[in-house]
């Protein structure tokens, strides 16, 4: 069984440091399977999900991550991801709800806890503030799976009333796979 | 004659369905005010191509669309009550809006446009449109409807643009 790591890392952005980890990773032979970096505000974010060859501890990896930590004055945690099996789930159809309007404080609270309240998973999340008629006006796109045994239209429901409460717009479209 | 303020996202006549307007008005003297207003504003706002009735606060079935974006007026069209009647197959887009100046937005557009619509003196013309200016005629359709860039994205990571400030030269 292979053995896998999760790295993650925070800290004030700045030229490198995408290249010192990945010289890191290459340096133990380590193979990235999936990975998120992005920059939120003026901060670098990234998480990594690497495989490790056999004779490469997750310590080794460990000890020289804490070396770029210094280095660039980022937060940096590096674990043994366990090989868990997968929950499994039910039956469900993804879905894209995007919410705008003017922002104020609550809004994603709000938003997460309806879909929870429903059983939706959210597999992806991303928003931003940007500058409107009178203010600033909050974005978000986020992607869930909605169980079928909720129903798409209980949960439009839901988000109306979220709508009319939180003085936002929120619209709920369902991802279309296309095959080829 | 006025350049009008243009109303940004979320001011309610955004999201209006705006209203078809009477044939017969069209060569009146408050209708070709407006139309007048409209010009003016599009043309003071550099690089515009186009712009929608309902950005400057009238709900209304009218948009005016110049790609060349010169104020020449050599490919100036004025376009009341449009109706798409045709169109190619959808090709993605960047667009911008002047609602949402700040912003660029990949979208999908239909690359060729043929749609039908009356012009300022109030004839109903046949419009056969493609590339920048099909695109901006289905953007400006949009606003109409009271559609907007961020119904046609899917990811605000990928789909959801800050526009460059320009140097200081």
């Amino acid at each position: 069984m292979s053995k896998k790591a999760i790295i993650s890392s925070v800290g004030a952005d700045q030229p490198g440091i995408v290249a010192a980890e990945c010289a890191i990773l290459a340096k133990h032979g380590c193979n990235i399977e999936d990975s998120t970096m992005t920059r939120l505000g003026q901060e670098f974010a990234s998480i990594l999900i690497v495989t490790l060859p056999a004779n490469v501890t997750v310590e080794a990896l460990a000890a020289d991550f804490a070396e770029v930590e210094t280095t660039f004055g980022l937060i940096v945690m590096v674990k043994a991801l366990d090989d868990h099996q997968a929950k499994a789930q039910p039956p469900s159809m993804p879905f894209l709800i995007s919410v705008a309007g003017r922002d104020h404080t609550g809004i994603t609270q709000r938003v997460a806890e309806v879909l929870s309240a429903h059983n939706v998973n959210i597999t992806d999340l991303n928003a931003q503030v940007i500058p409107g008629e009178d203010g600033p006006v909050y974005m978000m796109i986020l992607e869930g799976d909605v169980p079928d045994s909720v129903g798409v239209g209980t949960l439009e429901e839901a988000l109306k009333l979220l709508e009319k409460e939180q003085a936002v717009e929120i619209a709920l479209r369902p991802v279309e796979p296309i095959a080829l | 004659m006025t350049v009008r303020k243009i109303y940004k996202y979320p001011h309610p006549v955004l999201r209006q369905k705006c209203a078809e307007i009477d044939v017969s008005a069209i060569v009146s003297a408050e209708m070709q005010a407006l139309i007048t207003d409209m010009l003016e504003t599009m043309y003071d706002m550099p690089g515009a191509v186009g712009l929608a009735a309902p950005q400057i606060g009238e709900a209304v079935r009218l948009l005016v669309i110049d790609v060349t974006a010169t104020g020449t007026r050599e490919e100036l069209k004025v376009i009341i009550n449009p109706v798409i009647t045709q169109q190619s197959r959808n090709k993605s887009v960047r667009e911008g809006c002047l609602s949402f100046p700040e912003y660029l937005a990949n979208t999908k557009r239909a690359t060729k446009v043929t749609f039908e619509a009356y012009d300022q003196t109030g004839v109903l013309q046949t419009y056969n449109v493609r590339d920048l200016e099909a695109i901006a005629v289905q953007h400006e359709m949009d606003h109409l409807d009271g559609v907007l860039m961020i119904d046609r994205i899917t990811s605000l990571k990928t789909d959801w643009i800050r526009r460059q400030p320009k140097p200081n030269i």
